[in-house]
């Protein structure tokens, strides 16, 4: 019963924030409800399969993006000199309204101006192959949710299932023939997991700012130990 | 590096400092804005005036604690505050700040608010993340591949950490603080800022009227680092709505500790 639950969650949640879990914890993707769009009328016309190798297509950078994404703030700063200002980054136009559900504030969005993005490097995410099999219900293996039929067109995703845990979410229908990429339109569902500690290697650690500072005391210290500062 | 563990948390918290690998490297650890600021660059070859590049950055960062301290009389900030000069009399830059966290106050339902602290606006809660994101794109435009630059937890990158890794940035476990919770590899041109209130109380107040927060711990990564900063303060207040904020904003991600359980979303956590 969990599993045809996590089924139907990932076929309209999957696509804004995927479902990626790492722990063995029980996967419970939470404030779904305030979002769902399956009650938005169809348009059967713009549907077709997604390339079973791209895992959750919407999730990848996009190439349209608001302003806030790419204020000119990180562009126009290569001096210190005052004429190197940021401006403010998000337009008002954008911003939907507090009232709004999500998917109304999806529609009232204007289409946002295609802006050149970063090319990203893509996460490792597990890829399996999308599978027409139906593997036992509660066991390991790959499901796919029935198609869900909004305002932009059908969504269908799949989950791959390893000991009860979701580890990976990709959409294997998705619209397409929109000027606009779905995710532009989807308000980012949040997934959840366990908190817990991990090793970790790493460069920095980001932490509210007296442990982040603590942090690079810590390695100011070192480094002067070291003779690596004065 | 001690191990931190706690009771109904992994007790694997080993945290390991990830070198260059056959890069060079330079790192330098500034005191600065009462705290420390690190810069990390690397690169298969550095360019011989790294230590001028990294000389410039540093300055960079002493002038803005001239224009932005709230802590000295006679930054433009303080006078401003202090109803001494007009708005339009301060440096553009000033103005141009005060611009982006209005955007920010509008992006976020008024959530973060510099204007609605004690004393007059300060926008400190964004010009930590945001000067971060100058100096490493100083560092980055002058010929540094490879730069991070770390203002005690707003974090802003440029390119990679080694030929093999993205840059690796640990998100503190909010519940122990030795340890971290989460490795993120921060893309080409982003940045990370995280907000919590574990350690040094109630510092940052709700617009609504209290003081309380939702969150334990609030990381924001995204494109912005001035932005990133913001974002993260105003998540951890708000709580799982802040969702609505990330809408269209498919380069962010998110990640929200409280009470031992993480919810997030956004491409870096996938």
């Amino acid at each position: 019963m969990r599993r045809a639950a996590l089924v139907a969650i990932g076929t309209v949640a999957g696509l804004a924030g995927v479902l990626s879990y790492s722990d063995g914890s029980v996967p419970v993707p939470i404030g779904l409800a305030a979002s769902l769009p399956s009650t938005e009328p169809s348009d059967p016309t713009s549907v077709t399969a997604a390339p079973s190798s791209t895992p959750s297509i919407a999730s990848r950078p996009s190439t349209a993006s608001p302003s806030p994404t790419r204020s000119p703030l990180r562009r126009s700063s290569s001096s210190a000199s005052p004429s190197s200002v940021p401006t403010a980054a998000p337009e008002p136009s954008t911003k939907p309204a507090r009232t709004q559900r999500p998917s109304a504030s999806a529609t009232a969005r204007p289409a946002p101006s295609p802006s050149p993005t970063r090319t990203r490097t893509p996460k490792p995410t597990p890829t399996p192959t999308p599978s027409t099999s139906s593997p036992q219900p509660g066991g390991d293996g790959e499901y796919r949710g029935t198609a869900v039929a909004h305002r932009y067109g059908t969504v269908q995703v799949a989950i791959a299932v390893q000991n009860g845990t979701i580890v990976s979410a990709w959409a294997v229908v998705y619209p397409t023939g929109s000027s606009t990429p779905y995710s532009q339109l989807a308000i980012p569902k949040l997934s959840a997991e366990t908190v817990g500690a991990t090793s970790a290697n790493v460069t920095r650690v980001s932490g509210a700012t007296l442990t982040s500072n603590a942090w690079n005391t810590s390695l100011a210290a070192a480094m002067t130990k070291a003779g690596l500062l004065p | 590096m001690s191990v931190g563990s706690r009771p109904g948390l992994g007790t694997d918290g080993l945290v390991s400092y990830a070198g260059p690998g056959d890069w060079q490297q330079r790192m330098h650890v500034e005191p600065v804005w009462g705290t420390h600021v690190v810069l990390d660059v690397r690169a298969p070859e550095l360019p011989p005036d790294v230590d001028d590049l990294l000389a410039e950055a540093v300055s960079f960062l002493h002038q803005v604690d001239a224009w932005f301290s709230t802590y000295r009389a006679d930054t433009p900030i303080t006078m401003y505050r202090n109803g001494l000069i007009e708005l339009e009399r301060t440096p553009s830059i000033v103005q141009s700040v005060l611009e982006a966290c209005a955007g920010a106050k509008q992006l976020t339902d008024g959530v973060f608010d510099p204007w609605a602290v004690p004393g007059g606006v300060d926008p400190s809660g964004y010009v930590k993340g945001w000067a971060a994101g100058v100096a490493a794109d100083m560092l980055h435009d002058a010929g540094i591949p490879n730069v991070c630059v770390d203002a005690s937890g707003d974090i802003a990158v440029h390119g990679r950490m080694s030929a093999d890794e993205e840059w690796a940035v640990g998100i503190t476990n909010p519940y122990d603080t030795q340890s971290v919770i989460r490795v993120v590899h921060l893309p080409d041109g982003t940045a990370m800022a995280t907000s919590g209130l574990y350690e040094r109380g109630e510092h940052i107040r709700d617009t609504s009227g209290g003081t309380s927060v939702h969150y334990d711990s609030a990381t924001v990564v995204g494109p912005d680092a001035g932005l990133a900063d913001a974002l993260a303060t105003a998540c951890l207040v708000e709580g799982p709505r802040c969702n609505r904020w990330f809408v269209g904003l498919d380069e962010w991600s998110v990640y929200l500790v409280k009470d031992g359980r993480a919810e997030f979303f956004g491409p870096a956590f996938l």
